[in-house]
């Protein structure tokens, strides 16, 4: 069989526009994330009360269903329930924020939590205000902590706006499949893009392994 | 002997307990402690493990809330609001066990963070004072290290500087020494002496008796949660008056 | 102080504002004239494809397991180039999307090989394909993590390669294994709503069709998506319930 690089060529440029497609959804959908999970955070840290339940009921239940099923949800429903219309690429950046604050808001807290609680004792017992003790005290070392998994979420992240080709986002698996249809060149378009997929997401798994071994060096745990 | 210690105002009571009670579930940690401290006073607290010490003193600045009784740290009253409680902590410091020292940051940073955020303090000022302190303690050259570099007797020295640097009226020490090698002892005893020579009014839960009885003015014994013997170091060394205070001398000396 | 009473009551204020000004786009009409009988109507249909989709997930877990044992053991192996062949399949897998994996298995393996499958031969083969790289990771770690003496006494005392593996190195590794391949196995259960891109018949596949059909995708997905969240739920709970278990008897 030939590897027909002819029509690889001829729609490179699609291919590489869909690309931007797929990092640019990823990037908006992790910074919504990051927001909507630094607040689902907070409340789960707060132990009691309303934020708490609030929070626990949203980040059980968009970690507990496939991330597929509520991307077909906010894209079937959504719409008719605020009887606006919104793009795939905007159902898709909803459904991945919303899955992604679920994910970071449990990897921001055990960043938290992995914080010498001694530390932040000495932190209270010195006057420091609970603005300053979360600023100097908490977060930077639980950024530090955090790190390699939150560089395994956003593969995760990577590897889910692949889902978003089934709403008709333009992303690099529907590009893929429509070129491959079009032009039979199932093989060429198909595999190369699994190669693009690899070539994003293998150093960032690669990263996350090597932070992980330099924190256990540096920390011990 | 006890060695006179000077007094910035000789009777003003810096710390006034009365019936402080203090539950973890069904188990009474402090069942009713009254005492008082006056200001440039030394207090030695020392005791059995368990008997409540620590959590007297954490009570004091509020890292553990009382269920019953009150106290009053410099005229404000416990239990408080978090205003209250935030205004006896600039007051009153705290040197930990286990140092705590934010091992993320230099020891510079280390020192300057809470005046600079509770006081108000310019960077500048609060380098200077970081220096000085640091230099008073006998480590000014490792301002800059941080501190997995440094020794445990340099990183309690660190911390008590960096208590210090608050210019609190009382310091609390919670078994500074414990977690310590025993060569590293003296350097953080001899800047604890120095400081109670300088006039500081300091509560300390320690097992050091020597130091207990060469530097404090009173000792304190608190076993299950009471306070059972408050007295004078030759008095609490040579005339015990309490069946368990005995018991507990006999096995420590 | 002002500052911890903010957070705490950030995240629900936020939502609850947000949640009011939604309110005012909500189409309270479409909401109260919600007929969710027509999940009861379809139920057998939808049962039938649950069914499919616990099937799919027991598949992904025996045949994922299997293999992944197999590579594991071949990883061990003092040949070098086989030891990085399962290396580079394991990271080949576990860093590309699994739909990615799917319809490449679907529709261009078919043009190199000649033989075309059916979807749901591509949903089993491309699922296992993916537990297995998975699970070789999870029994390596697991394998790795028994004491190199007890595989030097077995060696010692003569025991056969197979007994060898069997009776001394498997059972303290099972062990380990547990609550990470528990784990596994309901990501897979998550997974197999990614075949409906095949339209395998599984569950997620089925609702689509089903409202398609009957134009009430609200009721349909939220039951779904309920159905999904209450097994899910369940898994996790009993995951957490076999964790406690094994490290109770961990004498």
């Amino acid at each position: 069989m030939q590897f027909d690089t002819h029509q690889l060529m001829r729609h490179f440029p699609e291919l590489i526009q869909a690309l931007g497609v797929t990092v640019w959804i990823s990037t908006l959908s992790l910074a919504f994330g990051i927001v909507l999970g630094a607040f689902a955070c907070l409340g789960k840290l707060s132990g009691a009360g309303v934020g708490y339940r609030f929070a626990t009921g949203f980040i059980d239940f968009f970690r507990t269903i496939p991330e597929v099923v509520l991307i077909f949800w906010v894209y079937s429903c959504l719409p008719l329930l605020l009887s606006v219309r919104i793009s795939s690429e905007g159902c898709g950046v909803i459904a991945l924020s919303l899955f992604g604050g679920a994910y970071l808001a449990e990897i921001f807290r055990a960043g938290v939590l992995a914080v010498p609680h001694g530390q932040v004792e000495a932190a209270r017992a010195l006057a420091v205000p609970t603005f300053h003790i979360w600023r100097r005290v908490i977060v930077p070392p639980a950024i530090r902590r955090m790190m390699p998994a939150f560089i395994t979420f956003l593969t995760e992240l990577l590897k889910a706006s692949s889902l978003l080709s089934a709403i008709g986002v333009g992303e690099m698996a529907y590009r893929a499949s429509v070129l491959g249809a079009k032009t039979l060149s199932y093989f060429e378009f198909l595999s190369a893009i699994a190669v693009l997929y690899f070539l994003l997401i293998f150093p960032l798994s690669m990263l996350a392994r090597q932070t992980e071994k330099r924190l256990l060096r540096r920390t011990g745990h | 002997m006890v060695a006179e210690i000077p007094t910035k105002t000789s009777s003003e009571q810096i710390i006034v307990c009365r019936d402080v009670l203090k539950r973890f579930g069904k188990f009474e940690a402090l069942g009713g402690v009254t005492t008082t401290i006056t200001a440039g006073e030394v207090v030695c607290i020392v005791g059995p493990s368990g008997g409540g010490k620590s959590t007297f003193l954490r009570a004091i600045n509020g890292l553990e809330a009382i269920e019953g009784g009150e106290i009053i740290v410099d005229g404000i009253h416990l239990p408080g609001s978090k205003r209250d409680i935030q205004q006896i902590r600039r007051e009153v410091g705290m040197v930990f066990q286990s140092f705590n020292l934010f091992t993320h940051m230099s020891v510079r940073d280390n020192l300057t963070l809470a005046p600079i955020t509770a006081r108000g303090l310019s960077k500048d000022k609060a380098n200077e004072r970081a220096e000085q302190l640091l230099e008073r303690v006998g480590i000014g050259d490792q301002i800059d290290k941080y501190p997995s570099q440094l020794s445990g007797g340099q990183q309690q020295r660190v911390a008590i500087a960096r208590a210090l640097a608050m210019e609190p009226r009382v310091m609390l020490f919670d078994e500074p020494t414990s977690a310590l090698d025993p060569e590293m002892i003296k350097e953080v005893l001899d800047v604890m002496r120095e400081l109670a020579h300088s006039g500081m009014t300091m509560l300390v839960v320690t097992h050091e008796m020597g130091f207990a009885r060469e530097v404090a003015r009173r000792v304190l014994f608190m076993a299950e949660g009471q306070l059972l013997v408050d007295a004078p170091p030759d008095m609490f060394f040579n005339r015990p008056s309490d069946p368990r205070q005995e018991s507990f001398l006999s096995k420590i000396l | 102080m002002k500052s911890a009473v903010l957070a705490r009551y950030a995240f629900p204020s936020s939502a609850l504002t947000l949640l009011v000004v939604l309110s005012f786009f909500l189409n309270w009409e479409l909401l109260l004239s919600l007929d969710f009988s027509v999940v009861w109507e379809y139920r057998e249909v939808l049962w039938r494809g649950l069914l499919l989709t616990l099937l799919l997930t027991a598949a992904a877990g025996f045949l994922g397991l299997f293999f992944g044992t197999v590579l594991a053991i071949v990883s061990q192996s003092p040949i070098a180039v086989l030891r990085w062949l399962v290396a580079a399949y394991v990271e080949i897998w576990r860093n590309t999307p699994l739909l990615v994996q799917l319809i490449w298995i679907h529709f261009a393996l078919p043009i190199v090989t000649g033989i075309s499958t059916t979807a749901l031969q591509s949903g089993i083969i491309g699922i296992t394909l993916q537990a297995s790289a998975y699970f070789t990771e999870i029994v390596r770690a697991g394998i790795e993590a028994v004491p190199k003496g007890q595989w030097e006494a077995a060696h010692a005392l003569g025991l056969p390669a197979r007994t060898r593996w069997l009776r001394v190195v498997l059972p303290p590794a099972i062990r380990i294994m547990i609550p990470p391949l528990v784990n596994l196995v309901i990501s897979f259960f998550k997974a197999t709503a990614i075949l409906s891109v095949l339209q395998v018949s599984e569950l997620m596949t089925v609702t689509n069709r089903i409202s398609n059909v009957t134009f009430k995708p609200i009721e349909l997905f939220t039951a779904v998506a309920v159905i999904y969240f209450i097994l899910g739920y369940v898994m996790s709970r009993a995951t957490l319930k076999i964790e406690h278990v094994l490290q109770r008897s961990e004498r």
